[in-house]
């Protein structure tokens, strides 16, 4: 094995690496613009006291339809989401709106990309369609003290009546 | 073609029955403490590891212990002596040893003591609340949830003490040049202070949390911190923190395994390369870990996403320079064909054993790095036992095999002492890698099911019992890893054990600093690689990374602590 060989084959190498790592940037790129990844763009710096929710959008936490558009307000505290189960229509667009009260908590929709970390003063903002009647069940996903094993969410998609 | 190490290596023979070589190279003890006292924090660690394997194999042993109040106090105590603790006094043992033997300096040994012992110090401190369930934060701590102070002063004394150890180092280096100008640092040195210095910057962000934010909060002193500046700071550093966790693997990689194997490392200046490439861009790519926080702009994630690709670029010129080497020494040795060849390297030997099952699990553990570099499938993953399952073949695997395969040869070395079973060393490693792959097996494809990480899962309610039971085979799967790995400990800290309390062998030879030559030494015949002259400025290169971080965190950084919005703290375990 010549040295310099070997150096003329690495540097092709290296120019793969960085080809290889840049065609998957731009694929990522792809995905975010045809709108596989909810929540990226959506979730604004807009900050919610979490010591007064009362006074924000989360004081009567559920389902709500705004200008003809589906709201879901969804807090989660040591140990519950409120609400702890969310029925939802199928086949409507419904955007999700959490945040969190207390400590971190973390929310993953079964069946979704939708996948937050939720941080107290913050809100995680998705929009999805639910097309698949069901129920979803996820569970607290960042660790929040003794009862995290239990704390749990459930997203019901009824059919229209 | 071949040439001696540059530099003059520190070859002083040691004597043997006279203060056990410590006479001719006092550094030996201070190295030797180190890396027992980091074994030490990883053994007990390890020994914790299995009881979390049976919690995600559904099964709950936490309930019944006596001494561990709760799963979430066992995962903070594996956490943090496994990856804070034995890391840091490995590296710090490790990454000062060899440039001092290479450039044939001694350290300042009061400055080295003072450094081991301020850590040492800072992890008792932090035990105590970790024993007492008092912080049982698990090792990211994030706040709101607030441990006990101890906790976070005795973990900024183990960061300090690192630090000191890091510019000793450099300025060991430092010295050496003003002495030798115009000579290129041997490749040692090189990598060991790219390390370092690529520590310092990426040490900050750790640094400022704790001292200027949780420290004063857990004493009471401010009321409150802003979550999500803290989580920011905690993975500025955060994720550069596996790359000092994983240079040290390379540098045995490049620089240590060719001469282990029969052969001489085959491209000197694209491993010096790969370092500058770590030292410019491991830092500013944290971002990718907050992918899900909300409070980021979309815009700065994409950024970040663009450089952690990047980062990768340094990783896979490594898997081609560490795979032309091996073929080098395989084929000297006699290996022929395009596979074949791979049978003549040493299998029986555990040293080159161990770092090469290290190697292979992170072509596993690098390809899975790359995937989680995006943002649409760390949607599917973040949270998810995917991660752990991640990290437990990186720096699990990579990082501590080759740590353990290190030992094998080193602890000999620094003791005089032989090492006590090569062959249960080798099973060791083998039981290591084996269960390791099996757990991340196992831990990924729950992760792809949406079960979610760091939960007592096995004590959860029957909902949500009955949503897992669609991950009952990977569930069994880390379960059944649990208990290889429980054999592989055994087996490893047995032979660790047995050679420490071993009789030190009078006259024999000192075991060899495996020091590798180079097909095409970087320094030869006076004719410098150009790449190699301008790489060898490592200062302007760390002033080049300081004011890339500046670039890619700085607007962030400063919104975010112009304006913060401070949660009190709570105790919820």
């Amino acid at each position: 094995m010549r040295h310099d060989v070997i150096e003329r084959y690495e540097l092709g190498w290296m120019g793969v690496s960085v080809v290889l790592v840049v065609l998957l940037f731009v694929g990522v790129l792809a995905s975010m613009i045809s709108d596989t990844l909810p929540g990226v763009v959506e979730s604004r710096t807009r900050f919610v006291d979490p010591a007064h929710l009362e006074t924000t959008a989360y004081a009567k936490p559920g389902l709500h339809e705004e200008n003809g558009e589906l709201h879901a307000y969804v807090v989660a505290r040591a140990f519950t989401f409120t609400p702890s189960v969310l029925t939802i229509p199928a086949g409507r667009r419904v955007t999700f709106h959490f945040t969190a009260a207390d400590v971190l908590h973390g929310v993953q929709i079964e069946g979704s990309n939708i996948n937050f970390e939720l941080i107290p003063g913050h809100e995680g903002v998705a929009s999805a369609t639910f097309r698949t009647p069901g129920t979803y069940t996820s569970a607290c996903n960042e660790y929040c003290g003794a009862g995290h094993q239990n704390m749990a969410f459930k997203l019901i998609v009824e059919n229209a009546k | 073609m071949t040439s001696t190490p540059l530099g003059g290596p520190d070859t002083t023979p040691d004597v043997r029955g006279r203060g056990h070589g410590y006479a001719a190279h006092p550094h030996k003890k201070v190295t030797l403490y180190f890396l027992a006292t980091g074994l030490l924090a990883l053994l007990i660690g390890v020994l914790i590891g299995p009881l979390q394997a049976l919690n995600y194999a559904g099964v709950d042993v936490y309930s019944h212990l006596p001494f561990l109040k709760s799963y979430y106090q066992g995962l903070s105590l594996h956490g943090v002596l496994n990856a804070l603790v034995f890391t840091t006094f490995f590296i710090s043992g490790l990454l000062l040893y060899l440039p001092c033997r290479e450039l044939g300096v001694r350290p300042n040994l009061i400055v080295a003591w003072g450094a081991y012992w301020t850590m040492t110090v800072g992890t008792a401190l932090a035990a105590v609340p970790l024993l007492t369930n008092d912080a049982t934060v698990l090792y990211t701590f994030y706040p709101p949830l607030m441990g006990h102070p101890l906790f976070y002063i005795g973990a900024a004394m183990l960061v300090a003490a690192s630090l000191v150890v890091g510019i000793q180092t450099v300025t060991i280096w430092w010295g050496w040049k003003r002495r030798n100008p115009g000579r290129v640092t041997p490749i040692v040195t090189y990598m060991s202070v790219a390390t370092w210095m690529m520590w310092f910057v990426a040490s900050l962000g750790l640094v400022v949390e704790v001292l200027v934010f949780l420290i004063p909060w857990s004493l009471g002193i401010t009321k409150g911190v802003d979550p999500l500046l803290a989580r920011t700071l905690f993975w500025y550093t955060g994720h550069p923190i596996v790359y000092f966790w994983l240079l040290p693997a390379y540098v045995s990689w490049y620089a240590l395994v060719p001469r282990q194997m029969g052969g001489r490392i085959v491209s000197e200046p694209l491993a010096r390369l790969a370092f500058a490439l770590f030292l410019l861009i491991s830092t500013p790519v944290g971002f990718h870990h907050q992918y899900t926080d909300p409070g980021i702009p979309a815009l700065w994630k994409v950024v970040h996403m663009l450089l952690t690709f990047l980062v990768a670029v340094p990783s896979l010129l490594t898997a081609f320079s560490v795979a032309a080497s091996m073929e080098y020494a395989a084929r000297l040795r006699g290996g022929r064909g395009w596979i074949r060849w791979m049978g003549r390297l040493p299998w029986k030997d555990a040293i080159f054993t161990g770092q090469a099952l290290a190697m292979i699990s992170f072509i596993f553990g690098g390809a899975g790095g790359i995937a989680n570099a995006s943002m649409a499938i760390d949607a599917v993953v973040h949270n998810t036992a995917w991660i752990p399952g991640h990290f437990h073949i990186t720096v699990g695997t990579a990082t501590t095999l080759t740590f353990f395969a290190v030992s094998f040869w080193l602890l000999p070395h620094l003791t005089g002492k032989k090492l006590a079973s090569p062959r249960v060393a080798l099973w060791s490693v083998w039981f290591w890698f084996a269960g390791m792959m099996v757990f991340a097996l196992g831990m990924h494809w729950e992760g792809l099911l949406g079960i979610p990480r760091r939960a007592q899962i096995s004590a959860a309610g029957p909902e949500l019992q009955a949503v897992y039971h669609k991950a009952a085979v990977p569930m069994a799967l880390t379960g059944i890893s649990g208990m290889i790995l429980l054999v592989g400990a055994v087996l490893y800290f047995g032979v660790i054990f047995a050679t420490l309390l071993g009789r030190r062998e009078a006259g024999a030879q000192e075991v060899p600093v495996p020091f590798s030559e180079q097909v095409a030494a970087a320094g030869k015949d006076g004719r410098v690689h150009a790449m190699t002259r301008v790489l060898e400025n490592l200062w302007a290169l760390f002033f080049v990374a300081l004011a890339l971080v500046a670039v890619m965190y700085g607007p962030e950084l400063v919104a975010m602590l112009l304006n913060q919005h401070p949660v009190p703290g709570a105790r919820l375990w």
